[in-house]
C-alpha cells in the first residue's frame, strides 16, 4: 500500500539565463534563420523523483548548489516544475528562513503575530500560543520591545519558536537547526525531533549529518540538480563521503 | 526509483498555476481565505508608517494639506482670484491623487518589492497587492478628515450625494489594483514599466482634474475636453468633488460608463494575466 504524502516524479527545473526584451524579438527572427542564438537555461533540478510516506523522515544530502533548497522549494509551492508532476497529499509547511517578513519597527510580540499568519495560523490560534512561543524563545523581558534592540541570534529564536509551534502535516526543514546559543540550540532540536516524531512527514535538507543519521528513515544524495543515490542513511553518507573526496 | 510508483487520487498538484477562465475566482477566494494575513500586513504597514516621527499619524492630513497649499499659491498666482470653493476642491483632487499614484506604485511593485518572502514562503502573491492597496485606502480616508474644517468655513451642508465618495475611492481601488497586477509581471523583466509608472503618474497629474475642476476647464476649447473624459481618473475625482459640496456631476454619461467599464475591465484582465503568469516569473526574481 503506497500512501504517499509528497510526490514527485520526474521534474524539471530551469532558470532561464538571458531576459526578455528587444534582444529575444532579435533572436526569434535568427532562429527563424536557423541560427543557433539560445544561452542554454540553467537546469537546477533535472528529472528529479522523490516520494515520501506517512510518517516517513527523508533527509536530502549534496554540496552546496546541488539543488537540495530548489527542490524543498518546488515542494512547497514556491517554484512550479517546467516538467513533471509535483503533488502533495494536504498543505506543505516549508521551515527555511525563519525570520520571513520580520519589520525592526515592530516588536517582537508584532512580529511573531504577523510571521504567525504569514504561516497561516489565524489571528486566536496565535492568541494561544502566544505564552508558549514567548516562554520558548526565553524572550519574556524583550518581547515588547521593538525588534531593532534584538541581536540576529535572538531574532532567529523569536522564529524558529513560532514557526515550530504548531505541529504540521507535512513539513520541510531547511537549515534551520543552527540558530542560536548552544542551550537553545540544544531545545530546537529537541523540539524539531518531536515534531519530526509526530508530523505525517518530514524531509530535512542538512549538513548535520550525525543529526540526519539519527533522525532519518531514508535519505537522497543530489548532485548537480540529479538524484545521484537513495537508500538507508548509513549508506547514503558513505555515498556522499565518498562524492566529496573524489 | 521505483518506476512503477502511480499518483493516488488522494493527491493533488502542489498550488497549480491558475487557467485563464478561472484565475479572478481563484484570486478572490484565495484572497477570502488570507483576509486574517492581510489585515496583518495592513495594521503593520499602518503602524510602523509614523512610527518614528513626532505628530505621527497627523502627518496623513498635514501632507496633503500642506501640498494643497503650495497649489493654491501657484494657481493664484498665474489665474488670480480663484472661485470660493477652489480649496477644498483641490485638496480633494490632492488626497484622491495620492491614493492614485502611491497605491499604483505598491501595486505594480508588488512582486519585486516582495522577492524575500516570495523566494521563501509561498502564500497566494495576490495577497501582497492587495494588502498594500488597502491600507494606501485607509490612509486616504484617514486624508479625507481634513476636508471638515473647509466644509465648517465654506458652510456647505453634506447631502445624500455623499455616497458618491466611497464610490470615487473604490473606483480609484479598482484601477490601481488592476493596472498595478497588469504590469507586476512585466515589471520583473524589466526597469522600463517602473519608469513607465512614474510617467503615468506625473504626466496623469496635469491631464486629470487635481488642480483644476471640469467646471472650470468648460471655458476652454470644448473638443479638447472630450479627450479629457478618457481618461478613467477623472471619473472618481470629480465624484470626490460632488460627493462633498453636492454640486451636480459634470460629466457625460458616456464617460462616465467608460469609466466604469474600465475600472472593472482593467481589474479582471490584470487579475488573470498576474494570475496566469506569475508562476513563471518567480523563477526570475
Amino acid at each position: 500500500m503506497n500512501d504517499y504524502t509528497i510526490f514527485i516524479k520526474d521534474i524539471q527545473l530551469s532558470f532561464p539565463r538571458h531576459r526578455v526584451g528587444l534582444k529575444s524579438v532579435f533572436r526569434w527572427f535568427k532562429r527563424r534563420f536557423g541560427e543557433n542564438v539560445d544561452i542554454p537555461p540553467f537546469v537546477a533540478l533535472n528529472n528529479v523523483s522523490a516520494q515520501a510516506k506517512r510518517g516517513e523522515v527523508l533527509g536530502i544530502i549534496g554540496k552546496n548548489g546541488s539543488g537540495k533548497s530548489t527542490l524543498l522549494r518546488v515542494m512547497s509551492g514556491i517554484y512550479q516544475p517546467d516538467k513533471g508532476e509535483a503533488m502533495a497529499s494536504g498543505p506543505v509547511n516549508l521551515l527555511s528562513n525563519v525570520r520571513i517578513g520580520f519589520n525592526g519597527n515592530l516588536s517582537g510580540r508584532e512580529n511573531a503575530y504577523l510571521y504567525g499568519s504569514i504561516l497561516g495560523h489565524s489571528r486566536e490560534t496565535m492568541n494561544q500560543l502566544m505564552d508558549s512561543i514567548i516562554e520558548f524563545s526565553e524572550l519574556e523581558a524583550f518581547i515588547d520591545q521593538p525588534l531593532r534592540t534584538y541581536s540576529s541570534g535572538m531574532q532567529a529564536r523569536l522564529g524558529l519558536s513560532v514557526a515550530s509551534a504548531v505541529q504540521p502535516e507535512i513539513l520541510l526543514i531547511d537549515e534551520v537547526l543552527a540558530v542560536g546559543d548552544e542551550g537553545f540550540k540544544d531545545r530546537s532540536r529537541e523540539r524539531i525531533k518531536s515534531m519530526v516524531e509526530d508530523a505525517a512527514t518530514v524531509i530535512i535538507v542538512s549538513h548535520n549529518l550525525n543529526y540526519l543519521k539519527q533522525v532519518c528513515d531514508r535519505m537522497l544524495v543530489m548532485e548537480n540538480g540529479e538524484v545521484v543515490f537513495e537508500g538507508l542513511p548509513e549508506e547514503a553518507i558513505n555515498e556522499y563521503r565518498r562524492r566529496i573526496k573524489r | 526509483m521505483d518506476e512503477n510508483v502511480k499518483a493516488e487520487p488522494s493527491l493533488s498538484i502542489i498550488n497549480p498555476t491558475s487557467k485563464t477562465p478561472t484565475a479572478v475566482f481563484e484570486a478572490s477566494g484565495n484572497i477570502w481565505k488570507n483576509k486574517g494575513l492581510i489585515r496583518n500586513f495592513i495594521s503593520k504597514d499602518i503602524s510602523q508608517r509614523y512610527r518614528n516621527s513626532i505628530i505621527g499619524y497627523f502627518w496623513t492630513v498635514l501632507e496633503p494639506l500642506l501640498l494643497s497649499a503650495v497649489y493654491y499659491f501657484l494657481f493664484t498666482i498665474i489665474s488670480g482670484n480663484p472661485e470660493e470653493r477652489y480649496p477644498l476642491w483641490i485638496i480633494l483632487g490632492v488626497v484622491t491623487w495620492q491614493f492614485f499614484s502611491r497605491g499604483l506604485n505598491e501595486s505594480v511593485n508588488c512582486l519585486t518589492g516582495n522577492k524575500n518572502m516570495i523566494r521563501q514562503i509561498y502564500f497566494p502573491r495576490e495577497i501582497f497587492a492587495v494588502s498594500k492597496v488597502l491600507s494606501q485606502l485607509i490612509i486616504t480616508s484617514m486624508s479625507l478628515l481634513v476636508a471638515i474644517p473647509f466644509l465648517i468655513y465654506l458652510d456647505i451642508q453634506l447631502t445624500w450625494q455623499f455616497i458618491y465618495v466611497p464610490i470615487a475611492l473604490i473606483i480609484v481601488t479598482l484601477q490601481v489594483l488592476g493596472v498595478g497586477w497588469l504590469f507586476a509581471v512585466p515589471n520583473v523583466h524589466h526597469g522600463d514599466i517602473a519608469h513607465l509608472t512614474r510617467f503615468i503618474t506625473r504626466a496623469g497629474f496635469f491631464v486629470s482634474p487635481v488642480m483644476w475642476t471640469i467646471g472650470m476647464a468648460k471655458g476652454g476649447r470644448a473638443a479638447l475636453l472630450d479627450y479629457i473624459f478618457l481618461n478613467p481618473m477623472v471619473l472618481p475625482l470629480e465624484l470626490m468633488r460632488s460627493g462633498f459640496d453636492g454640486t451636480e456631476l459634470m460629466i457625460p454619461q458616456w464617460a462616465i460608463l467608460w469609466s466604469l467599464g474600465f475600472s472593472l475591465g482593467i481589474l479582471v484582465i490584470g487579475l488573470t494575466v498576474f494570475k496566469t503568469t506569475e508562476a513563471k516569473v518567480v523563477k526570475r526574481l
